[in-house]
C-alpha cells in the first residue's frame, strides 16, 4: 500500500464508507471492521487515547477511550472505543456527561501514583497526561495516601526510564515486539508494582529505539539526546527530511535559538510510517561536530565569507581550460542541477558514502544501507556516467591531461566524501580549486589542502531544496537553522558561481531551480511542481516498485495484526535471533563528530 | 513499594543436558507453539538448577525462541517459581481471609518467631525462606503452610515447631511429609429414619438435599487417588462409552438439556457455551477444551479435592466433552501451587492413555484425543478464562479483550471451551447416570417474578454441588449437597457444619468466594442456588462459603480481602491497577484509626469508577466486598473512624476455638 500524498499523513486512498454511525449526533462514515476510535479519527472526531497507537496492536488497557455506545453487549456497559467495532447505526456518546464521568474516573486513577513533577519533566508541554488532565480531569485529587515508587534507570544508550511517571500503556513494549521485532522491553511484576524493564545485560539498543520516547504518551521514556535541553513549547518545528540515509524519513527538525535541539519523526505512510532510526535522529550533531568547516578560507587562511565568495566568483570568471566537478550524494537536486550547469561539458564525479547498517522492521520500515540521502537524485540528474568509478575515472583522466583550469568540489557529505586517493592526487593538477565542504576529515583533507577557496557547505538541517529517496519519492528538505556565521547556502553559492560564469542572468531560489530542472529532465522529474510537493513529497516518474531491486526496499507492509490477535503483551515476540538483528553500530556512526555513546 | 525483580544474583550461563533438552522438545510438541512450553520449561530450570535464575531464563529464551526480556516479564508475573535466593525449604503461609479467620495471623507470628525471620526473608543458614502466600485452596485445613510446594495442614504452634525441628534434625523427613495426610469427610451419612414423605405435588428441595448421598465426592477421602480400575469398578467410564455411541451434537444437547451451569463462578449454562463454537465450515482447524483448575478464589477448595482423589471423574468428563465439541486436545490448566494435584492428575492421565481413554484411537474411527496437564505458577488472575489462555500460551496472565470470546477465538486463536473442573465432572455424571437422574437434583429454572431481582426469571441450578465451607463453623469442609439446600441449614445443621464455634453467633456469610458480597446473619435463610442467592444480592460464585462470627472485625476482614485482590491485580487496566491499591490504602488507614467519614464515600466512588470499566472482573472482585461490607456494617466502619482506633487492636477475630 502506498499512500498518496493527497490523502494526508494517515491517509487511506480510496476510502469508501460501507455505512454510517454517529458520534455525539454527528454522522460518521465507516468501513466494516473499523473501530469507533479509528472511524472517529478519520472523520476528525478525536477520542482521547493513551495505549492505542495506529502503528501498534490494540492493547485496550488504559481505558481512557471508554465511551457509551448503543448496539454493544451487554447494553449499558461502557466500551473502549479503540477496540470496539462499529456497526451500522451505532450511536456513540463521546462528549456527554456519562462519558465525562468515565474519563474523570480514569484520569483520577492515572494520576494518583503519578508524581506532580511537570515543572521538571521533559514531556511537559507535549504530554497526553497533562493534556487530558486539563481536558477531562478533575481539579482536585481525593488521593491522600503515599504514592507507589518505581525505579528510574537507563534502558539503553538513548533511552532513560522514569518509572514513577509510567502509566503502563505498553506502547513501548509493543513497539519493540511488533515493529522493531527485537523485544528488549517487557512489563515486569504485576499490579501497581509493574513497570517497564529490560533483561539484565540486554539493553534497549535496537536501531529504532528512540521511537519509544516519541510514542510514550507521558514522560516515562525520555530521549537522552534531547533530555533537559529545551522546554518543548519553545521549540520551533521545521518539516523536513532526514539526510541519514536513502530512506528519507519525514522529520520535524526542532530548534530553539537557531540551534537544532532534536529531530523527531513525522508520519508519512509512504516512507517511514511513524518512525525513524536512532542514527537519523542524531544526524543534527553533524552540524555542530568539531570537524565542521565553520569559516571560509582563501589559500588556507580564514577570511570573511563574502571575501572568499568574491574570490571564488573571480576564479570562475577568469577560468580558462576545462572544468571538473566533484559532488556527493548529499547534494540536493537543485544543487546538483546548478552544479551540472556550472561544470558544463567537463567531467563530473559523484562520490557516495559507503553502505552502512541496514534494518527492516516488522512493519516494513526500512533503514537503507545506502547512506546517501540523494543518490537517486544524483542518478537522475547527473546520469549513470557520473556515478561510481566511471565518473571518477573520467575526472581523473581529464585532470591528468593537465588542461583543467578549475576544479569545483562540492562536498556536503558528513565525514567527508570518500573520493579515491587517485582522484584526490589528480585534483592538484587543476589550476585552481574551489571547495565547498561540510566537514574536514582525513577523508577529504587532500581536497581542502591547496584549495584556492574553501567555503563552508550547508548541513541538511540548513538546506532548502529536494531529495529523491530510494523509492523515487521527491521530498522537500527545509532549512531549520541558518548556515554557519555569514555563510550562504550551497545552492546560493553555486547559483552565484553560475551567474559569474555567465551561464544565467540571475540567481534563482530552490523553487526556481527546481522548475528549470523539471522542465529540463521530463523523464526524471516531469510533472512535478515544487510548490505541490507538500509536506509528504511526491513520487517522481518511474518511482516505486521498479526501484525495489536496486535501491533499498521500502515495502510498507499493510497493517500490524490488530487487537486480540496480536496483543502486545499476550503474544510472543517469536524471534530467536535477536542478537543478529541488532546492529548496534548505528550509535558508533557518530563517533568522530564529538559524540560518544557515553555522552548520550 | 517497589517490588524487587527476580533478577538477583550474577548471570551464570546455564545449559540443559541433552536428556533435559529432549524432555523440553517433548513438552514443546504438546503445544501448537513453542512459546507455550515456557512455564513448563521454567519448571525444568527449577528442577535442574534449583531455582529460576537469570541464566535459566536466558537459556529458556534461547531454546524457545523468545526475547530474554519477555521471559523475565513472564517470570516476574508469577509468584510460585523458586528464586535463586530461596532457602532449602520454602515455607509459604496462607493468610487470606478463610485462613485468617482460623488463626493464620497468630500462626504467622509464631512462625516468624520460631524461624527468626519475617516474610520474604531467608534464615542465615540458608535453610528456611518464609513467604506470604495467597489462598492455597485448602481453606478448611487452616492454619496451613506449603513446604516446598506440599501442604502441611491443620498446624498449630506445637506441630509447626515439631516440623521445623524434624527438618533440621533429619533432612530426609521432607519426603515423608509429601501428600495429603488427613482426609476426613464431615458429611455424616443420611439417617434413613429422617426420610420424610414428600408432600403431594410439591418438592422439598431442602429435604432432598439433606438425604442426598454424595455423588461428586463419593470416591474421595481415601488419602490417595482413585485408580482407573477402582473408578471403572464403580461404574466409571460407562458414560464415555455411551457418549461415544452418540453423535456429538446429541451429547451437547444432553448437556444443554441437563441445565448444568458452570461451577467456576459465573454460572453460565455449559451446554449453551458449547454451542457458541462455530462450525468447521466457518472456522477450520483444531478446537480446544481447556479445563480451568486454577482454583484460587479464597474460600474455594473443591476442585483440589476432586483432582487429588478422583481424577478419573474429571478425565471421563473431558473425553465426553471433547467428543461433544469435536476437540482433539484438552489442556488441564492447574494451579502451580497444587503440586500434589498435578502429580496425581498426571499419573491418572498416563493411566487413561494406557487404557485408551486418550491416545490415537480414543474417539473411535482413528480419531486422536490428547490430554495435557499444564501447571500455572502462582497468579490468581489466571483463573479468569482469557488470562488462563494467555498463561497457557506462555505469556503473562493478562486477560484479553472480549469479544471475541474464547469459543470463537481462544487458545492460539482457535475455538476453545474453558470449563471448570467440577463442571466437567458433572458432564461425566450426566452421561454416566443419565439425564433423568441429573435433572432430579437441584432447583428448576425460576419463573419470572419469583425473585424480584430477576424479573425475567433464572436458569435454575441443576445437579449435585460441592460447597466449600470455611471460617468460623464447627466443621469446615466440603459438602456434597445438591443445589437447594439452605445456607442456614448448611451452616447450622448437625449433618453439615454443625453451627458456629462455641459461644459465638453468626455475623455474616460470603456465599461464593471472597470476591462476592456478604450476607448478614438475617439474610442466610436462602436456598443455595444461583437464582436465589443472586436475588439476595450476592452470588453462589465458586461455592466458597466463608462464615464469619460475631467476633470478626469487618474492617480487618476488608483489609484482608483487599490485600489479596491488590496483590493479584494483573496491572493491565488503569482502574483496577490503581484503584485496588488506593482502596486498600484507605481501608488500612481506617483500620489504623486515621480514617474519615469522607473515606467511605471515596471507597464507594473508587468502586463505581472501577466496576465495569476493565477488561476482566477483578475490579468487581475488590469493589463488591468493599461496597457490601460498608453498606451492611457501616456502623462498624464509622465507629473505627469516630474512635480513631482499631476496635479489636488490629485483630481480625477472636482467636482459637475451631471447635473440632
Amino acid at each position: 500500500m502506498t499512500a498518496d500524498a493527497a490523502a494526508g499523513p494517515g491517509g487511506e486512498p480510496g476510502f469508501t464508507p460501507d455505512f454510517t454511525f454517529s458520534i455525539d449526533g454527528v454522522t460518521v462514515p465507516a468501513k466494516k471492521g473499523d473501530t469507533i476510535l479509528k472511524a472517529g479519527l478519520r472523520a476528525g472526531k478525536f477520542i482521547p487515547h493513551y495505549c492505542w497507537h495506529p502503528g501498534l496492536s490494540i492493547a485496550g488497557n488504559c481505558r481512557i477511550c471508554l465511551v457509551h455506545a448503543t448496539k454493544t453487549m451487554p447494553p449499558g456497559k461502557p466500551v473502549i472505543a479503540c477496540a470496539t467495532e462499529v456497526v451500522e447505526g451505532m450511536e456513540v456518546e463521546s462528549d456527554g456527561p456519562r462519558t465525562k464521568e468515565l474519563r474523570e474516573g480514569v484520569m483520577e486513577f492515572l494520576l494518583i501514583n503519578h508524581p506532580l513533577d511537570c515543572p521538571v519533566c521533559d514531556q511537559a508541554g507535549e504530554c497526553d497526561l497533562q493534556q487530558y488532565s486539563f481536558d477531562h480531569g478533575r481539579e482536585t485529587s481525593r488521593f491522600e495516601e503515599e504514592k507507589t515508587q518505581r525505579p528510574r534507570k537507563d534502558l539503553g544508550p538513548l533511552i532513560r526510564f522514569v518509572g514513577n511517571r509510567c502509566i503502563v500503556c505498553t506502547r513501548c513494549v509493543r513497539f519493540c515486539e511488533e515493529v522493531a521485532g527485537t523485544g528488549e522491553l517487557s512489563v515486569v511484576n504485576r499490579g501497581d508494582a509493574s513497570w517497564i524493564d529490560t533483561f539484565p545485560g540486554v539493553e534497549l539498543d535496537n536501531p529504532m529505539s528512540g521511537c519509544v520516547a516519541d510514542i510514550c504518551p507521558v514522560g516515562a521514556l525520555l530521549d537522552k539526546d534531547s533530555m533537559h535541553s529545551t522546554r518543548v513549547w519553545l521549540l520551533r518545528g521545521t518539516k523536513s527530511v532526514c539526510a541519514g540515509c536513502a530512506t528519507g524519513c519525514n522529520v520535524n527538525v526542532e530548534t530553539f535559538d537557531e540551534k537544532v535541539k532534536r529531530i523527531t519523526p513525522r508520519e508519512n505512510q509512504a516512507v517511514n510510517r511513524w518512525w525513524m532510526c536512532d542514527a537519523g535522529r542524531l544526524t543534527w550533531r553533524e552540524a555542530t561536530a568539531p570537524a565542521r568547516v565553520g569559516a571560509a578560507r582563501i589559500a588556507g587562511q580564514e577570511v570573511p565569507f563574502a571575501r572568499a565568495l568574491e574570490r571564488a566568483l573571480e576564479l570562475v570568471r577568469d577560468a580558462s581550460g576545462g572544468v571538473v566537478g566533484l559532488t556527493t550524494g548529499f547534494a540536493s537536486n537543485e544543487e546538483l542541477f546548478t552544479f551540472q550547469g556550472l561544470v558544463g561539458r567537463g567531467a563530473i564525479a559523484a562520490a557516495f558514502a559507503p553502505d552502512g547498517a541496514t534494518f527492516t522492521s516488522r512493519d516494513g520500515f526500512a533503514i537503507a544501507a545506502d547512506k546517501n540521502p540523494n543518490r537517486e537524485g544524483a542518478r537522475r540528474i547527473l546520469g549513470e556516467g557520473a556515478l561510481g568509478a566511471a565518473g571518477q575515472d573520467a575526472a581523473i583522466a581529464a585532470l591528468e591531461e593537465g588542461k583543467v583550469g578549475l576544479a569545483i568540489v562540492h562536498d556536503a557529505a558528513p565525514g567527508g566524501a570518500p573520493w579515491s586517493p587517485r582522484l584526490l592526487a589528480a585534483l592538484g593538477k587543476a589550476k585552481a580549486r574551489i571547495v565547498l565542504a561540510l566537514h574536514e576529515t582525513p577523508a577529504n583533507a587532500d581536497a581542502l589542502r591547496g584549495a584556492a577557496v574553501v567555503l563552508p557547505a550547508a548541513h541538511a538541517t540548513e538546506k532548502d531544496g529536494t531529495f529523491v529517496n530510494a523509492m523515487g519519492r521527491v521530498q522537500r528538505v527545509r532549512p531549520a537553522v541558518p548556515p554557519p556565521a555569514g555563510a550562504r547556502s550551497d545552492l546560493d553559492v553555486l547559483e552565484e558561481l553560475a551567474r559569474a560564469a555567465a551561464l544565467q542572468p540571475r540567481v534563482l531560489s530552490a523553487a526556481g531551480v527546481f522548475r528549470r530542472l523539471a522542465q529540463a529532465l521530463p523523464a526524471q522529474f516531469g510533472g512535478l511542481d515544487y510548490n505541490a510537493l507538500g509536506e509528504l513529497g511526491r513520487p517522481a516518474p518511474g518511482a516505486g516498485e521498479a526501484l525495489l531491486g536496486r535501491g533499498r526496499p521500502l515495502p510498507i507492509v499493510d497493517g500490524v495484526r490488530s487487537g486480540y490477535e496480536a496483543g502486545p503483551v499476550s503474544r510472543a515476540p517469536g524471534r530467536a535471533d535477536d542478537e543478529q538483528v541488532r546492529p548496534s553500530v548505528h550509535h558508533e556512526s557518530l563517533v568522530g563528530y564529538g559524540t560518544r555513546r557515553g555522552d548520550l | 513499594m517497589a517490588t524487587a525483580l527476580p533478577t538477583a544474583g550474577p548471570l551464570v550461563e546455564r545449559t540443559f543436558t541433552p536428556e533435559v533438552e529432549a524432555e523440553l522438545e517433548a513438552l514443546c510438541a504438546r503445544y501448537p507453539e513453542r512459546r507455550a512450553a515456557l512455564l513448563p520449561a521454567l519448571r525444568l530450570c527449577e528442577r535442574e538448577f534449583g531455582s529460576v535464575d537469570l541464566g535459566g531464563m536466558k537459556l529458556v529464551a534461547r531454546l524457545l525462541g523468545l526475547a530474554p526480556a519477555y521471559v523475565l516479564g513472564v517470570v516476574s508475573f508469577y509468584t510460585h517459581f523458586r528464586r535463586p535466593t530461596d532457602g532449602t525449604y520454602v515455607i509459604e503461609v496462607c493468610r487470606t481471609l478463610p485462613c485468617a479467620l482460623r488463626g493464620a495471623d497468630d500462626f504467622m507470628q509464631h512462625v516468624e518467631r520460631k524461624l527468626g525471620i519475617k516474610a520474604g526473608e531467608t534464615t542465615k543458614d540458608g535453610m528456611f525462606t518464609l513467604k506470604d502466600a495467597e489462598c492455597m485452596a485448602a481453606c478448611d485445613k487452616a492454619p496451613l503452610i506449603q513446604l516446598n510446594g506440599h501442604n502441611q495442614e491443620l498446624l498449630d504452634p506445637k506441630t509447626f515447631d515439631a516440623l521445623v525441628d524434624q527438618l533440621k534434625a533429619e533432612p530426609e523427613a521432607f519426603e515423608l511429609r509429601k501428600g495429603c495426610r488427613d482426609p476426613f469427610p464431615w458429611t455424616k451419612p443420611a439417617d434413613p429414619a429422617a426420610q420424610r414423605t414428600r408432600p403431594e405435588g410439591e418438592r422439598d428441595y431442602e429435604h432432598e438435599a439433606l438425604t442426598h448421598e454424595p455423588t461428586l465426592l463419593r470416591r474421595c477421602y481415601k488419602g490417595r487417588a482413585t485408580t482407573l480400575a477402582e473408578y471403572q469398578a464403580d461404574g466409571g467410564y460407562a458414560g464415555l462409552k455411551k457418549a461415544l455411541a452418540l453423535p456429538p451434537q446429541q451429547v451437547t444437547d444432553m448437556v444443554k438439556d441437563s441445565g448444568l451451569r458452570g461451577r467456576g463462578g459465573a454460572g453460565f449454562p455449559t451446554g449453551v457455551k458449547w454451542t457458541f463454537i462455530p462450525g468447521e465450515d466457518k472456522v477450520p482447524g483444531p478446537r480446544y477444551l481447556v479445563i480451568n483448575c486454577d482454583e484460587s478464589e479464597p474460600g474455594t477448595f473443591k476442585d483440589r479435592r476432586l483432582i487429588e482423589e478422583d481424577p478419573h471423574l474429571l478425565l471421563e468428563g473431558i473425553a465426553i466433552s471433547c467428543h461433544a465439541i469435536k476437540s482433539q486436545h484438552c489442556y488441564i490448566y492447574i494451579r502451580g501451587e497444587m503440586v500434589l494435584g498435578a502429580e496425581r492428575l498426571e499419573a491418572a492421565v498416563q493411566e487413561a492413555y494406557a487404557a485408551g481413554v486418550f491416545g490415537p484411537d480414543a474417539l473411535g474411527k482413528g480419531r486422536r484425543l490428547d490430554c495435557t496437564v499444564h501447571r500455572g505458577a502462582g497468579a490468581y488472575i489466571c483463573g479468569e478464562e482469557t488470562a488462563l489462555l494467555s498463561s497457557l500460551e506462555g505469556g503473562r496472565g493478562y486477560p484479553r479483550l472480549k469479544p471475541p470470546f474464547p469459543a470463537i477465538k481462544g487458545a492460539w486463536g482457535q475455538p476453545t471451551i474453558v470449563n471448570n473442573v467440577e463442571t466437567i465432572c458433572n458432564v461425566a455424571l450426566i452421561l454416566g447416570r443419565g439425564l433423568d437422574w441429573y435433572k432430579s437434583l437441584g432447583t428448576p429454572p425460576s419463573p419470572p417474578d419469583l425473585y424480584p431481582k430477576l424479573p425475567r426469571g433464572g436458569a435454575g441450578s441443576r445437579g449435585p454441588k460441592i460447597w466449600c465451607v470455611s471460617g468460623h463453623v464447627q466443621r469446615p469442609g466440603l459438602y456434597d449437597v445438591p443445589f437447594g439446600v439452605s445456607l442456614k441449614q448448611l451452616i447450622f445443621d448437625e449433618r453439615f457444619c454443625g453451627g458456629m464455634r462455641p459461644g459465638r453467633k453468626l455475623k455474616g456469610v460470603i456465599p461464593g468466594g471472597s470476591s462476592f458480597q456478604i450476607l448478614k446473619a438475617d439474610e442466610v435463610d436462602v436456598p443455595l442456588c444461583f437464582d436465589a442467592v443472586a436475588n439476595a444480592g450476592s452470588s453462589c460464585g465458586s461455592a466458597g462459603v466463608i462464615v464469619l462470627d460475631d467476633s470478626t472485625n469487618i474492617v480487618m476482614a476488608l483489609v484482608n480481602v483487599l490485600r489479596f485482590y491488590h496483590h493479584e491485580s494483573c496491572g493491565q487496566c488503569t482502574p483496577c491497577r490503581e484503584g485496588s491499591g488506593w482502596m486498600l490504602k484507605i481501608v488500612e488507614r481506617i483500620a489504623a484509626g486515621a480514617g474519615t467519614l469522607e473515606d467511605l464515600d471515596t471507597i464507594d466512588a473508587i468502586a463505581n469508577q472501577a466496576c465495569g470499566k476493565t477488561i476482566c472482573v477483578l475490579a468487581e472482585a475488590f469493589s463488591w466486598p468493599a461496597q457490601s461490607y460498608i453498606a451492611k456494617f457501616r456502623d462498624e466502619f464509622v465507629e473505627h473512624i469516630k474512635q480513631g482506633r482499631n476496635l479489636t487492636g488490629g485483630r481480625l477475630c477472636a482467636p482459637g476455638g475451631s471447635g473440632k
